[in-house]
């Protein structure tokens, strides 16, 4: 066995981590049996379908020992770009559509290779504009615009 | 202090009180002064959506402030329901409540995060709709007595259609079940839309449906109508009895809506949402289109709301006890 | 009345002034709503529900109609231009049209894809016109048996979607199925999986994590490659698709609109399937299928052409038997009703300008469509040229915002992030993220009709096969399967013949 495939037994082990989970919290849902099923049922059968495969996934890995590296990932477009979603559900309910598109585009372009002032003010501002006129003038989505 | 001066300080005091009386008289009257919310519990489209827009539209025009519709669709409703019981009660934000969420998850679901009678404050009841006893045309009945008397000689056999645990059709069928003492399976769907498309194509042979989901259908013969599930007949299916006529006293099955508010809003900007409430529903054009839906205009002020709510909890209450339905 | 005098009385109704500027509003604002990612007819329709009332109810639902369709347009040109599915038939565009976006081919794959729309709303618009009974009775047929072998073939079309290892790909479709039984169950009204959250109760929403998984995690992705800034390539190639191009991509298109127009009819399993039912069927008859996911114009034409003859043929449940496919489709039957129209087999001869009227103005609509989509190519493929690191926050921003306006909640903004970042990771790890959405759209709508067929048999299996089209769904499913796995096995043993002999 030569462990030179990381990349596919994170697969599988991840695979096998969600599986777990679902059967776990399906577990406690009634299960019934095949021929009246409940609510457990499908869902823990899924979950185990799910280990197996996974753990078929890692064997796989360790049997064929296809050369595939962990790939690298960089952290930094990945954290901002998520945070940049997650402080638009966070502000817009709390300071309204314009502040929190104006976050998103600063957080967001954080996450980019270059970021420049005079680029980003401006694009915070045309979205911002942008999505007021399209989604709250034009279709009449309510929405909390600005408010402190 | 001399009398002289509790003289003045008590009229100092009546004037701060007749002022600050005149102050909250006006805020009310001038209520609304900005634009109301509508929470409602359903995704657009649909019954519910409609008759809210159609009444919303009618009392911005009285109110002179804009009414805004808010979807906040899922939990049985609950999700609007928590966010009316926690929002100001100030008046802005009002609750299109259906009589399902608030009085059957009462007794469907054992943890409840809103005490539908102490969070929230009716308004007015708006409109009311009853439902219809359809079979497939192949179960050979025209009558609830034959179909009692189908299902009792061939125990088991009959299915009917529900929309879904606690909807009406689901408590329509169990009430019959439980008052005829007859056997049938409940085959559930996600919705009324799919649960007549199963009566119609005989996978299952029952159903309690809404009027809009079945009224074409029972017209051109694809569905066989047997009973109203409400007080009276209904004018569209005059020759319908209804459950009550056909031998079942106290078997009433409706859904309504109304409008509630935050529990602890001032009684005044209540009597003021109601009035224009009623008076929308008044019109000829808001009574036109809603009755197009299937429903019917049922107008009602706060306290009326308050006991229906009342009245209806209890009832399903020992609905779903019968039927031995226990809330989980 | 003859199909002549029945064509010539829509014509009348649909080419009047008014009915003729409500399609277009309507096509042009679906267009519109269908490139937004997030915001979809529904939320569209249902805004301007209020509005149509004070319309006649012909030019109302020309209008709504018109919405609709053209939504299907507009969401096949955000997959392709930037890898974002905006509804659920979009997925498959996403794979081979994005491709081609990159490869500085936008323009002939959004050509394709509304050229083929248009043939194929064309033709289901007349297949409409001409057999909506019989068709609805079609409908009909289809219970709950029927309904879980069609899924269970549609499902092992979802393994032969991806191209890498099989195992990570059926992993990948049953973690799907496994979201998608999250919410509640239908039978016992149980909460599943919902971690306590009250939104999770009505399920994970599809374009939740379709923005996640395929517009967030994209953007990540291309963020992370230092070396090349721009995503897609300067050197943008024609506009218009070469004749090659039209050559490879007759057939595909017959072929989707056959498939699209006869699965639309089936309320609930529609243009999502079609679509994918008709990549797997051009990835098996092509004769190089190594090309698909890569680019392939085939794979752009037949499922754009699937998805829009299934938009169109999705009426007619919904017209002739008042049963809605989907929720946009109830919307619409809502309209009906508020208009006094009751929907049913009598609406024909009831309301014949209405049927006429509206069945005439969806193939001006689909004309409309193609006329105006055509020259927007250009200004899409402009818009491309846009600095990457200027375009990608108006994704993310757009994507927000579509992903509150579903239900007007910020978790389901959270759950986007959750679905982006969990999407990243599984690309990194090579596994497809098309699969799993197939799942998610199959699995909920399988165990249903698995319980439910069970619950009418009362506990007795053997009604899948005695109903005749169950059986022979699941034949045709057994057969997908054996196709499936023969040559993937034939495959492996070339390669350890090769490997022996060198």
């Amino acid at each position: 066995m030569k462990l030179n495939n990381h990349r596919d037994v994170c697969a599988g082990l991840l695979f096998v981590a969600i599986g777990t989970v679902a059967v776990v919290v399906a577990g406690a849902y009634s299960f019934g049996s095949t021929m009246h099923m409940g609510p457990g049922y499908f869902p823990v059968l899924l979950g185990g379908l799910l280990i197996l495969l996974g753990a078929a996934i890692v064997a796989r890995a360790l049997w064929t020992g296809e050369l595939a590296p962990l790939p690298s990932m960089s952290l930094r477009p990945l954290l901002l770009v998520t945070l940049s979603v997650l402080v638009f559900a966070f502000l817009l309910e709390r300071f309204g559509l314009v502040p929190a598109i104006a976050a998103t585009v600063l957080v967001s372009c954080f996450g980019g290779h270059e970021f420049r002032w005079r680029e980003v003010v401006p694009l915070a501002a045309f979205l911002a504009l942008a999505s007021v006129l399209i989604f709250h003038v034009g279709l009449g989505l309510p929405f909390l615009l600005w408010s402190w | 202090m001399t009398i002289t001066n509790f003289r003045v300080a008590g009229r100092g005091l009546a004037l701060a009180a007749a002022t600050l009386v005149l102050a909250a008289g006006t805020a009310i009257a001038a209520f609304p002064e900005k634009p109301i919310r509508l929470i409602v519990p359903f995704a657009p489209g649909g019954g519910t959506d409609a008759v809210a827009r159609i009444v919303g539209e009618a009392m911005s025009a009285s109110l002179g402030q804009q009414i805004i519709v808010e979807n906040k669709p899922g939990a049985a409703g609950n999700i609007a329901l928590e966010t009316v019981a926690k929002a100001a009660p100030d008046g802005y934000t009002l609750l299109l409540g259906f009589s399902t969420s608030l009085t059957v998850n009462p007794s469907l679901y054992k943890s409840n995060p809103v005490d539908v009678q102490k969070d929230l404050a009716p308004v007015a009841l708006l409109v009311s709709a009853q439902y219809v006893l359809v079979v497939n045309p192949k179960v050979n009945v025209s009558t609830v007595a034959e179909l009692v008397a189908k299902a009792k000689a061939e125990p088991g056999k009959l299915n009917y259609a529900s929309g879904g645990k606690g909807t009406p059709l689901h408590l329509g069928a169990e009430m019959l079940k439980s008052q005829a003492k007859i056997d049938m399976v409940q085959i559930a769907y996600r919705g009324g839309g799919p649960a007549s498309k199963s009566v119609m194509a005989n996978e299952t042979q029952v159903l309690f449906g809404s009027f809009p989901s079945t009224l074409p259908k029972i017209q051109d013969g694809s569905l066989k109508a047997l009973a109203v599930t409400g007080p009276k007949r209904s004018p569209s299916l005059p020759d319908l009895p209804t459950m009550e006529e056909s031998g079942y006293p106290g078997f009433i099955v409706t859904s309504w809506y109304g409008f509630l508010a935050p529990a602890g809003t001032p009684k005044p900007v209540i009597d003021k949402l109601g009035a224009a409430a009623a008076a929308a529903l008044a019109k000829e054009d808001v009574k036109k289109k809603i009755e197009a839906t299937g429903q019917d205009i049922q107008s009602g002020d706060a306290a009326m709301l308050a006991s229906l709510i009342k009245q209806d909890i209890a009832r399903w209450r020992k609905v779903l006890n019968d039927a031995g339905i226990q809330p989980e | 009345m003859s199909i002549f005098d029945n064509l010539w009385l829509g014509f009348e109704v649909a080419l009047t002034g008014i009915n003729l500027l409500y399609c277009l509003i309507g096509v042009t604002l679906g267009t519109f709503i269908g490139v937004l990612p997030g915001l979809g007819p529904l939320v569209t329709i249902s805004m301007l529900l209020p509005i149509t009332f004070n319309l006649s109810p012909t030019a109302g639902l020309i209008m709504l109609a018109g919405i609709y369709y053209g939504a299907s347009y507009g969401g096949s040109t955000t997959a392709i231009l930037v890898n974002l599915p905006g509804e659920s038939s979009s997925v498959v565009t996403c794979l081979d049209g994005h491709a081609m976006a990159r490869q500085g081919r936008a323009g002939p794959a959004l050509a394709i894809a509304a050229l083929g729309s248009f043939f194929a709303g064309t033709v289901a618009t007349a297949i409409l016109a001409l057999f909506a009974p019989p068709l609805a009775g079609w409908a009909l047929a289809f219970g709950s048996p029927e309904y879980f072998s069609l899924m269970l073939v549609g499902l092992f079309t979802a393994a032969a979607l991806a191209h890498g290892s099989m195992l990570k790909s059926l992993a990948m479709v049953v973690l799907g199925l496994l979201l998608g039984s999250v919410g509640t169950d239908v039978n016992t009204g149980v909460y599943r999986l919902t971690f306590g959250v009250p939104e999770l109760v009505d399920g994970l929403s599809f374009v939740v994590i379709a923005m996640g998984m395929f517009g967030i995690a994209e953007i990540v992705a291309n963020l992370e490659k230092r070396e090349s800034r721009e995503v897609f390539t300067s050197a943008v190639g024609t506009l218009m698709p070469t004749l090659r191009d039209l050559r490879d991509s007759w057939a595909p298109i017959l072929r989707g609109t056959a498939i699209g127009s006869f699965m639309g009819i089936l309320p609930g399993a529609g243009t999502t399937i079609s679509s994918f039912l008709s990549y797997i069927a051009e990835k098996r008859i092509a004769r190089d299928p190594g090309r698909f996911g890569k680019g392939a114009i085939e794979g752009v034409a037949g499922p754009e052409s699937a998805n829009n003859a299934a938009a169109q043929t999705s009426f007619i449940p919904t017209l002739t038997l008042g049963i809605p496919g989907s929720g946009t489709m109830a919307l619409m039957l809502g309209a009906l009703t508020i208009y006094g129209i009751q929907p049913g087999p009598r609406v024909m001869t009831s309301h014949p300008d209405l049927f006429w009227g509206l069945v005439v103005s969806m193939w001006i609509g689909n004309f409309i469509l193609v006329v105006l989509n055509l020259p927007l190519v250009g200004i899409w493929v402009q818009m491309l040229k846009t600095p990457y690191r200027m375009l990608y926050p108006s994704i993310v921003v757009l994507c927000c915002v579509g992903a509150y306006t579903l239900s007007n909640t910020t978790t389901d903004v959270i759950l986007m992030a959750v679905f982006g970042v969990l999407g990243y990771l599984l690309v990194k790890l090579e596994c497809e993220p098309a699969p799993l959405l197939l799942g998610f759209v199959l699995g909920p709508m399988m165990e249903e009709n698995l319980r439910r067929s069970m619950l009418l048999s009362r506990g007795d299996p053997s009604i899948f096969v005695t109903q005749p089209i169950s059986l022979a769904l699941l034949v045709s499913a057994a057969v997908l399967l054996a196709l499936l796995i023969v040559p993937s096995i034939r495959n492996k043993r070339d390669e350890a013949i090769s490997e022996g002999e060198s």
